[in-house]
């Protein structure tokens, strides 16, 4: 094991342009802190679904107080799968279809004024991107009293349409496209105009699909943040049926304050399954938000 | 009486008969080779009038089945709007052609932005001086005046001087979302830097587990996070008082306990902190990992060749060079946690203490705005927030800029 770790060490020092942890002790220590890092990351997610798994007699006896069950036990999931006021079912398709909406709206419209403010020139054209631009700025706890107070007029509280009608357009979505956008050269549209196609055309047709890739990307953010979406949603939806899932969380957990397995497998069910898409996307998602500097 | 919601429809009518309006008579217009953003206004206008005339009229035409007449009458702005597009008669203009695209895009974008964006804008600085509740009545512009007084600045002297009970809570927000800013800044420094950097000189296959891994909390919800994060915190059952006790340390009521103080910081301050970076850390983690990757390896191979070590390295290459990067992910810490509100609202509710010791701001503005239906002072409060946060950005901005320039 010395040997071994001074022949590397002999190694790196051959090499003057070696990364900076490139000898034996300081990369086991960088593996060591890594992985430690990890534990920590890691440890509320295994806790959470260990508990999740214990009874309540258990989780309450200081006796059996450990961190891994003393006997698996499903009797929180039958609790929660067969209570009739929890239809997880409808709160799931609650929160797919506000989601959705708002990956449908959102990319559309970004991809759409991203290509007018990247190929076009029009009056007023400065004013109206620093506009945009600016708004990203203002805290939507300013914009959100008056936001609900628009809703009301528009008898749209209690109603999914209302969480949707405020987020048609975003700005970093346009901001982001509009670089990839002005990628797209010239002579292309130029041609499809020549050929007689319309501007819709050329955008449905040309555009979109050179932007697909930036595009879904930017659409697995809006996704994820829209489904983690707490305060508005909590302001708009009062009536528990059109509740979307965080709200629906707290509000469980609410009504079984003393009964702590119970809550950490409501976790489980609400919180994990957006945890496994991320997993499987990683790749994507951890790039978008590399690439746009977007907050969830 | 019919069970539709006439100060609605209007508003449906108004909307819809509007977007369509500005959306497509610019085509028309170009397609006729008139000027389209002359078209886009006129379709504004005609829609709208169209919209409320022939809303209305189908309205009353349909009188026997409400439900039916409720959505035609969505519709009542395509029947001006239709006569307006046959009728427009052609001219001939080669000048323009293609032009239609933009006026019939950038006008309903206006549109949107100067109804749902402009105008809550405005309404907000305006709620802030007036003491307004949506329940009153009140006057006929925006319910404003009448038995919603206009109160002036008389908020934000409040606010100043801390007289009464609203004040005194509002000053103890502001100072708890100011320290936990000022934990949370650093902290995540400290911790996504030096990670960061480890992370990118792991071995490849490693680099892209770890940064898996550490961005998870990042996607989970912050309610679940506040929730698991609850119950390692939890006095009896938590997992954090359980390895107290197996080491013998006194069990410490970290959520509840209004006493308890780590270097003078309330516990649940410091609950809800470790909670937060917990969650947020992967996010800049991330932005990092992607500014080290830009940073180009001669420059820290020449640093090595002139026999710099590793920590020289990093503080005289790899930090300045981070500059930007620092500036941008210090500017968005301090807005986001500012803005933090999900995870204390599940968490503490702004417990514990009489005024609460992690109450923040944005809990003060949703309790005043939505509990207590007080939307005047809960707006003033959201203005003063909005200052702040501009007023942080801004210094950071120049702070770190004119280090960056030498």
């Amino acid at each position: 094991m010395a040997q071994q770790a001074a022949s590397l060490a002999a190694d790196t020092t051959a090499q003057t342009a070696a990364p900076a942890w490139n000898n034996a002790p300081r990369r086991i220590g960088l593996y060591v802190l890594l992985f430690a890092g990890c534990i920590i990351t890691l440890v509320p997610f295994i806790w959470t679904i260990l508990a999740s798994f214990k009874t309540h007699a258990e989780i309450i006896n200081p006796a059996t107080q450990t961190f891994f069950p003393n006997e698996f036990s499903f009797e929180n999931y039958q609790t929660i799968l067969n209570d009739p006021t929890l239809p997880l079912g409808r709160f799931y398709l609650n929160s797919t279809y506000i989601a959705v909406s708002n990956v449908i709206t959102q990319t559309f419209t970004s991809a759409l004024f991203g290509y007018v403010f990247a190929k076009f020139n029009f009056r007023f054209k400065r004013v109206l991107f620093w506009y945009i631009i600016s708004t990203m700025m203002i805290p939507f706890q300013l914009t959100m009293i008056p936001s609900y107070l628009i809703l009301l007029k528009f008898n749209l509280t209690d109603n999914l349409l209302g969480l949707v009608a405020f987020s048609w357009f975003s700005a970093f979505g346009i901001f982001l496209m509009r670089q990839f956008m002005s990628t797209i050269p010239d002579e292309l549209l130029d041609a499809a105009r020549v050929d007689g196609a319309n501007e819709w055309q050329i955008f449905l047709r040309i555009v979109l699909p050179q932007t697909l890739a930036a595009l879904a990307t930017y659409g697995v953010l809006v996704f994820i943040s829209n489904w983690n979406a707490y305060l508005w949603p909590l302001i708009v939806l009062r009536d528990v049926d059109v509740r979307t899932l965080p709200i629906i969380l707290t509000w469980y957990n609410d009504r079984h304050t003393a009964n702590l397995g119970l809550q950490m497998a409501a976790s489980v069910l609400i919180v994990m399954p957006i945890l496994l898409v991320y997993i499987v996307m990683n790749r994507w998602v951890v790039r978008g938000f590399a690439l746009t500097g977007l907050k969830g | 009486m019919p069970d539709y919601n006439l100060d609605a429809l209007i508003l449906y009518w108004l909307m819809i008969s509007a977007f369509v309006g500005c959306a497509v008579t610019p085509l028309v217009y170009d397609r006729k080779g008139r000027n389209p953003w002359r078209g886009a206004a006129i379709g504004l206008v005609v829609g709208i009038a169209s919209g409320q005339v022939f809303g209305r009229l189908i309205l009353m035409l349909l009188d026997s089945v409400p439900s039916l007449a409720t959505w035609v009458s969505l519709l009542g702005g395509l029947i001006g709007l239709v006569a307006l597009w046959l009728l427009v008669p052609a001219v001939q203009n080669e000048g323009l052609k293609h032009r239609g695209f933009v006026a019939g895009t950038v006008t309903p974008m206006v549109f949107y932005l100067a109804t749902l964006s402009v105008f809550p804008l405005l309404w907000a600085f305006a709620l802030a001086f007036f003491d307004y509740s949506p329940r009153r009545v009140g006057g006929p512009i925006l319910g404003l005046g009448g038995d919603n007084p206009f109160v002036g600045l008389q908020y934000f002297e409040l606010m100043l001087s801390g007289a009464g009970r609203d004040a005194r809570i509002f000053q103890n927000s502001l100072a708890n979302t100011l320290l936990f800013t000022a934990l949370v800044l650093p902290l995540n420094m400290l911790i996504t830097i030096p990670l960061a950097v480890m992370i990118e000189s792991a071995h490849n296959v490693l680099r892209a587990i770890f940064r898996t891994i550490y961005f998870l909390p990042v996607v989970t919800s912050s309610v679940g996070v506040a929730v698991m994060w609850g119950y390692i915190f939890n006095t009896q059952y938590g997992l954090l008082n359980n390895g107290l006790r197996t080491v013998g340390i006194t069990p410490v009521a970290w959520l509840q306990d209004p006493a308890a103080t780590i270097l003078g910081i309330p516990t649940a301050m410091v609950a809800v902190v470790i909670a937060y970076l917990w969650q947020d850390f992967g996010y800049n983690l991330v932005i990092f990992i992607a500014a080290l990757q830009g940073i180009p390896d001669s420059l820290k191979d020449a640093a090595k060749v002139d026999g710099a070590s590793p920590m020289q390295v990093f503080l005289y290459v790899t930090l300045p060079l981070l500059r930007p990067t620092i500036l941008v992910t210090s500017v968005l810490t301090v807005i986001s946690s500012f803005q933090v509100f999900d995870l204390i609202q599940v968490m503490t509710a702004g417990g514990p203490g009489r005024i609460g010791q992690t109450r923040v701001l944005v809990l003060d503005i949703y309790e005043n705005a939505f509990r207590f239906e007080r939307m005047g002072w809960a707006a003033a409060i959201a203005v003063v927030m909005f200052i702040f946060v501009a007023v942080l950005t801004l210094i950071q901005t120049r702070v770190l800029r004119t280090n960056w320039e030498y």
